[in-house]
């Protein structure tokens, strides 16, 4: 590996910078420069104090961590419930055409709708935020999971049954196998929208939680905190984004750099 | 489900009362004005990302430095949920209708930019090859080449972003308006009225539905070649 | 010589159920194909060479009449029938000796059995040093001779491939058909090859079924009696090709002749 690659990366973190102060970093200090209020946009070096301060008072960790676990339950119920009605839809028509409607009405309802309903049945209680992250994840993981059923090449199913391969061998040898990667790609959106749909949720009807904790600090016109809030949710999603796709590099390792199979 | 059975017995309404409830609200008109003050929120917020993201979305697809310069601060800004933004939004705006545009232009922007992107990206080298040896300059270039093939994918972005902007502006106004459908079934949970939620959420579904069609039969008018 | 496989009054009907038409892809098919014969079936498109293939295989039912393997009728697909396909269909997520090892899998065979049973097919096809690639790493060609080996190493009955080299390029395909007829050499096996090119059929087979256009029959089968190896440039070779040649002509002008009402018929 010579200069190359090494040459680009420079260049290409260079001009990243460069955006990021011209675009984010500039205009923000010339705002303040200029006299807007801290609580429009409060000066930089308070927000780095900021972050130091809610990591050392112990508001910032718990609020993460409560929202994390209530992220996770939701979305592996979801996997759980989503992946296995998906395999089934996929691999069985009739099933598939019985469940339709149902489906497709379902996925125009966002998520969000739901909130003012969860709110009704299950009040500031748990299940509540879990039944709207649940919601979030489980049609995407539906549907993708179908998509990937569906998506199986017919040859290989045809070339397994000339290897001697009865159903129940093809199902578990070829047709899963096969759907896996399109699967991962799905639960990597699901998680995605499971995020957007807590944080929703914990703004609305939580007394705890990152979105409580900005929801709050807006009340008190604590714009640092609200700031210092945004980015760490920014940052565990992305977080997030980055692990899925390190194991969607991982299940899809057998195709060629361009993507072909 | 640990909730009491109280308070569930009492808020799973029946249909008839769904419908008397929405029926009620659509006698006074109220309904439609919270729709009306819905939707034109969201094509607010929407057009401004629209203005914003195709242009910018294109120019980073054909120049290498736009797209150097501007991808780092659009990659940090993009995990920021659109919905965290909303009580920045109210810090800046207050409650109300910029609020809520703004928040769906947040929305709205990071989808159609990068769709928009990942069209111009995907003009076929071959095409630009042919259209050169045509005596294509770089304005023709960009005008005749690279907009068409990009189209695709910025009807795309553009109708991700309209669920997007809709789903954006029913859950700002929950939080963030007087008005507008998304407070309404807010209002209708503080009060207490499960038939008028759930009839509020039908009415988000269909609309959302009715969007997602006409956006698509757009799509089929400005895309006739694409139906194979 | 034994029969090895047969097919006696075959027939394949769908019925299009928007039109209400029904379609005949093949009609009275009688074809005996001898144990270790290699037979070409060619025909012009949509003759339902690949069809027939497919019922030989089992893939499909036939809506009429029989086919039988070693004397016993045949109803559905099994590893006693292996088929190459055109697509090469393998398995993506499976090295090359997964691949070739999918049918000894479902066999029941130990892993090292397994192994060394793949190993064999993988040198017999020439893809020694090629084990452990993924078929996204391997060339049209190297797929191909993976999707023989596979279906090889299972040691089927009968050997179907349908167009196995038609999408590899002129120089690949010259160099595949030489290896199929040595491998066909060594094991012995009975081939039934599917193609649209009279050259590769008179170079590869011993007998050749020629179709007619849908509904496809069998016109005619012609014998080739030249020794291998054969000479593509020599004169009896192009003696032999004629009466190919000439019996494919019609069907495809009449394919030909019919196509501007078919597309019309077949857009929705």
């Amino acid at each position: 590996m010579g200069s190359g690659p090494r040459r680009r990366f420079l260049h290409a973190s260079i001009l990243g910078l460069i955006g990021v102060a011209a675009v984010l970093l500039f205009p923000w200090q010339v705002a303040v420069w200029l006299g807007v209020r801290p609580v429009v946009l409060p000066p930089l070096p308070l927000i780095g104090r900021t972050v130091v301060d809610l990591f050392a008072s112990e508001v910032l960790l718990p609020a993460v961590l409560v929202s994390l676990a209530r992220v996770n339950v939701g979305f592996a119920l979801a996997v759980l419930t989503g992946v296995p009605l998906g395999l089934v839809l996929g691999r069985w028509r009739r099933a598939y055409q019985a469940c339709e409607p149902l489906l497709e009405s379902f996925r125009f309802v966002i998520p969000f709708a739901w909130i003012p309903l969860a709110i009704l049945w299950f009040g500031t209680h748990e299940a509540g935020k879990l039944f709207i992250i649940w919601y979030a994840g489980f049609f995407l993981v539906v549907l993708h999971t179908i998509a990937g059923v569906r998506g199986v090449d017919p040859d290989l199913v045809k070339a397994a049954r000339t290897l001697g391969a009865g159903e129940g061998t093809i199902f578990i040898k070829v047709v899963l196998p096969a759907a896996l990667p399109a699967t991962v790609t799905g639960l990597r959106i699901a998680f995605a929208a499971c995020w957007i749909a807590l944080i929703a949720a914990e703004l609305v009807a939580a007394r705890s939680g990152l979105g409580y904790l900005i929801m709050d600090a807006r009340e008190f016109l604590q714009t640092n905190v609200v700031i210092v809030g945004m980015a760490v949710i920014a940052v565990i999603g992305a977080t997030y984004n980055w692990v899925f796709q390190r194991v969607e590099a991982r299940v899809f390792r057998y195709r060629s750099a361009e993507g072909r199979l | 489900m640990s909730v009491s059975s109280t308070v569930a017995s009492s808020v799973i309404p029946s249909p008839p009362s769904v419908l008397g409830a929405l029926a009620g609200q659509l006698a006074t008109g109220v309904l439609v004005e919270h729709v009306v003050a819905s939707l034109g929120r969201s094509v607010l917020g929407y057009l401004a990302a629209a203005a914003v993201g195709v242009p910018v979305g294109l120019l980073m697809g054909v120049s290498p430095t736009a797209r150097g310069v501007l991808a780092a601060p659009v990659e940090l800004l993009r995990p920021v949920s659109s919905i965290a933004w909303i009580p920045l939004a109210i810090l800046w705006f207050g409650i109300g209708v910029s609020s809520v545009a703004f928040v769906t232009f947040i929305v709205c922007v990071f989808l159609v930019l990068l769709n928009t992107l990942a069209g111009a990206l995907s003009v076929d080298g071959d095409l630009l090859k042919a259209a050169r040896t045509l005596g294509a300059g770089r304005r023709v270039l960009f005008q005749k080449v690279v907009v068409p093939s990009a189209l695709p994918g910025i009807l795309l972005g553009l109708r991700v972003a309209l669920a997007g902007a809709w789903g954006g502006v029913v859950v700002t106004e929950m939080i963030a308006s007087q008005n507008g459908i998304g407070y309404m079934i807010h209002h209708a949970q503080i009060t207490f009225q499960p038939g008028l939620v759930i009839g509020g959420m039908l009415v988000i579904g269909l609309v959302g539905y009715g969007l997602n069609r006409a956006f698509l039969v757009l799509e089929q008018r400005l895309l006739p070649y694409a139906r194979a | 010589m034994a029969d090895k496989i047969v097919a006696t009054g075959v027939g394949k009907r769908y019925t299009i159920d928007r039109t209400g038409h029904d379609v005949v892809a093949l009609e009275d098919i009688h074809l005996a194909v001898g144990a270790g014969e290699f037979v070409c079936i060619v025909g012009p498109s949509g003759c339902g060479k690949s069809t027939l293939l497919q019922l030989l295989a089992g893939l499909e039912p036939a809506t009429a009449g029989t086919i039988r393997l070693d004397g016993r009728e045949v109803t559905g697909a099994g590893a006693d029938r292996g088929m190459v396909f055109q697509s090469h269909a393998l398995f993506p997520w499976r090295t090359v000796l997964e691949n070739i090892e999918f049918g000894l899998e479902v066999k029941g065979l130990g892993r090292a059995e397994r192994r060394a049973v793949a190993t064999r097919y993988a040198e017999l096809v020439s893809l020694h040093g090629f084990e452990h690639a993924y078929p996204s790493e391997l060339s049209g060609g190297m797929k191909q001779r993976v999707g023989i080996a596979r279906a090889l190493a299972n040691e089927p009955e009968v050997l179907l491939m349908d167009e196995p080299f038609g999408a590899l390029d002129a120089q690949t395909r010259e160099v595949m058909q030489q290896e199929l007829l040595e491998i066909w050499r060594k094991t012995g096996r009975t081939i039934v090859f599917v193609t649209h090119s009279v050259p590769e059929a008179v170079f590869l087979a011993d007998r050749i079924a020629v179709m007619t256009a849908r509904p496809g029959r069998i016109k005619a089968v012609i014998d080739v009696d030249l020794p291998h190896p054969r000479d593509v440039t020599g004169a009896d070779f192009g003696r032999l090709m004629r009466p190919v040649y000439a019996s494919l002509r019609e069907e495809v002008l009449e394919t030909l002749r019919r196509e501007p009402r078919a597309s019309r018929e077949t857009t929705p």
